[in-house]
């Protein structure tokens, strides 16, 4: 047998790109005076295009494998799943790099150690989503999660940074631990490790039952345990709202967006592709998180008084509306295959959209805290006579949140996901989905209209904490995020094209 | 050896990590306890591979994998629970309480003095 194996450097480019900017950004970092290293910024973010560039052009392209099993399927594929997530990657990142400059400078961050951590956990981001084999899959989620620790951390000698970190670290460790006991389970009962082949193997598991095929049940719900960690859904979410908060504003934004959208990836790959035969174990479970997610995430987002936590409990309230397609699998009627295809598409919609909004809202979050470094919401009344243009802009991704116009994606992102629970016959995942989406606006309009509301007199205008200076790199971060929240309220026509083939290529489709 | 003897120990491994991770405070003892998590899995890994006799050595090159996964783990979470010790001076994961969900400061600026350095 040949040991040697040809690469397709082109399928790989996209990652490889981001992995060696890192590389040069740590270095230069070394050897460019104090003065100039905000440099790294400008280097990291032509990297990140250069890397937008590839995927692009990848995306126009065939579909690529490579890292080829001899006669099965391939480690690495670039077809248009991978190529939806890998430019929702890129682009996150490129907000996420404009928001964290200045954030670096002031919180005097080390700059070549960020925008490396930083660039490597989007590098492992970009291999998720193309990966098709429980190793890459597996390695790939930890080049994803080792940098963010340490990127939650980064503050020196806060103590609340420190913490964020390591709950974060020991929540994540835990659940890799499960996952790859699930894994390790996966590969005892169908003896690869490729997902086509799992699949396969898989099909016959289940049809002749026994202990072996309660074997298969059990890797499967661990490793989607390993996954529901990452997309923080109820119970596996208490990181989530500590860690947001200790870490600095734009890793939040971060984690909040491109992390939860890669373990979305990672999640579809396996649920549909790998354990495609085991929906009726998995579909109830997931169908379970998304009602518990929803509703736990809500309602603790109620009480909130900081503005991240908010944030953090909101997110986790989303990630529960995201699971709500997939459970459409707990009925018999959701399990057939074009319904579950069409459950795909509903969640890559929701996410696209989700992605946009959450990463504005994260983005006006840091330009009023630069001003209001507390963070607490009653800060904001009153923001509208201040910086009316911020007031306006963080009003419309709160009430796109919540679903609502003026942003009308949100309320297109929600009528997709209830429209797939009510054609999969789940009937009450789809009432606790409209319920908690009234819950969701209790807490979402009452920040926004903080924002609009007058002097109060008990709470008098407070006059801002810290002088006001705006920053052109916060401001460019919102308004790229403005113009995609926009820009799919009006024309959402080609991300719901683009959604319904990168479904349509996974192995849902065909049996 | 049979099979079923490597993948009981596995189980066994495995179930006494997770009873660590829930039943110890000291975050070094959590990680160890993970630990013996991958441990299990590697074990179950390379038991399948030999019971499979499998031509590509899946499960020996994913075990290797696992190996270089928790050895990352271990370095990045050492370096964080020495950065937690040095500022709190202790490692017992249920005295970490700065962050938490809590009442809404009384006074606007009793918040601040948290994160005062």
């Amino acid at each position: 047998m040949s040991v040697i194996q040809s690469i397709d450097y082109a399928a790989i480019g996209p990652p490889v790109v981001l992995g060696l900017t890192a590389v040069v950004v740590l270095l230069l970092d070394l050897f460019l005076p104090p003065s100039r290293r905000g440099a790294a910024t400008w280097i990291a973010l032509a990297g990140t295009l250069g890397a937008l560039g590839f995927t692009g052009w990848l995306a126009t392209d065939n579909a690529r494998g490579t890292f080829c099993y001899p006669h099965a399927g391939c480690a690495y594929v670039t077809d248009d799943f991978t190529m939806f997530f890998q430019l929702l990657f890129l682009i996150v990142l490129v907000v996420v790099l404009l928001l964290s400059r200045s954030a670096i400078a002031e919180e005097s961050l080390p700059t070549g150690e960020f925008h490396f951590l930083l660039l490597s956990s989007a590098t492992g981001m970009l291999v998720l989503a193309a990966g098709r084999d429980l190793i890459t899959l597996l390695v790939a989620l930890e080049v994803v999660s080792l940098p963010a620790f340490v990127l939650v951390g980064l503050r020196r000698g806060d103590a609340r940074a420190s913490e964020a970190a390591l709950k974060f670290f020991l929540f994540s460790v835990v659940s890799t631990g499960l996952t790859v006991y699930g894994m390790a389970l996966t590969y005892g009962v169908t003896g690869t490790l490729q997902v086509d082949g799992i699949r396969s193997a898989l099909d016959g598991v289940h049809v002749a039952g026994g202990p072996k095929s309660s074997l298969a049940a059990a890797a499967v719900v661990l490793v989607v345990v390993g996954f529901a960690f990452k997309v923080s859904a109820v119970p596996f979410h208490f990181w989530t709202p500590d860690t947001y908060q200790g870490a600095p504003v734009p890793v939040a934004a971060f984690l909040s967006t491109a992390s939860k959208a890669a373990g979305f990836a990672g999640l579809l790959v396996l649920l549909f592709d790998a354990f495609g035969p085991y929906a009726d174990v998995w579909g109830p479970v997931v169908a379970v998180l998304a009602a518990v997610t929803m509703t736990v995430g809500n309602l603790v987002a109620l009480r909130q008084w900081h503005l991240v936590r908010l944030l953090a409990w909101s997110t986790v309230a989303q990630a529960g509306y995201m699971l709500v397609p997939l459970g459409v699998a707990a009925t018999s009627a959701g399990r057939d295959i074009p319904e579950l295809k069409s459950a795909g598409e509903a969640l890559l919609i929701y996410l696209a959209i989700y992605v946009a909004m959450n990463l504005g809202a994260f983005a006006c979050a840091i330009a009023v805290m630069r001003r209001e470094p507390r963070g607490a919401i009653t800060d904001l009344r009153g923001l509208v006579r201040r910086s009316p243009l911020l007031a306006i802009v963080f009003a419309l991704f709160l009430t796109a949140l919540a679903g609502l116009p003026p942003g009308v994606a949100g309320l297109f992102a929600k009528v997709v996901v209830l429209r797939e629970a009510v054609h999969g016959h789940v009937t009450w995942l789809a009432v606790v989905a409209a319920v908690n989406a009234v819950i969701g606006l209790a807490y979402y309009l009452r920040v926004a209209a903080l924002m609009f509301a007058g002097a109060d007199d008990e709470e008098p205008v407070r006059a801002p904490t810290v002088a006001a200076r705006r920053s052109p790199t916060v401001t460019a971060g919102v308004s790229i995020s403005l113009a995609a929240t926009l820009g799919l309220s009006v024309y959402p026509q080609p991300v719901f094209d683009f959604a319904r083939h990168a479904v349509g290529v996974t192995n849902a489709a065909h049996p | 050896m049979h099979l079923s003897l490597a993948v009981g120990l596995s189980a066994l491994l495995f179930g006494t990590g997770v009873y660590g991770v829930l039943a110890r405070r000291n975050a070094v003892a959590v990680l160890m306890a993970v630990e013996l998590m991958l441990n299990a899995a590697n074990l179950d890994l390379v038991a399948f591979d030999a019971w499979f006799k499998d031509n590509l050595h899946g499960g020996q090159v994913f075990a290797l994998f696992v190996v270089v996964v928790a050895a990352a783990e271990v370095g990045v979470g050492l370096a964080i629970v020495l950065a937690v010790f040095r500022l709190r001076d202790t490692v017992a994961v249920d005295a970490l309480t700065q962050l938490a969900d809590r009442d809404p400061p009384a006074r606007a600026d009793t918040v601040a003095s948290d994160s005062a350095p």
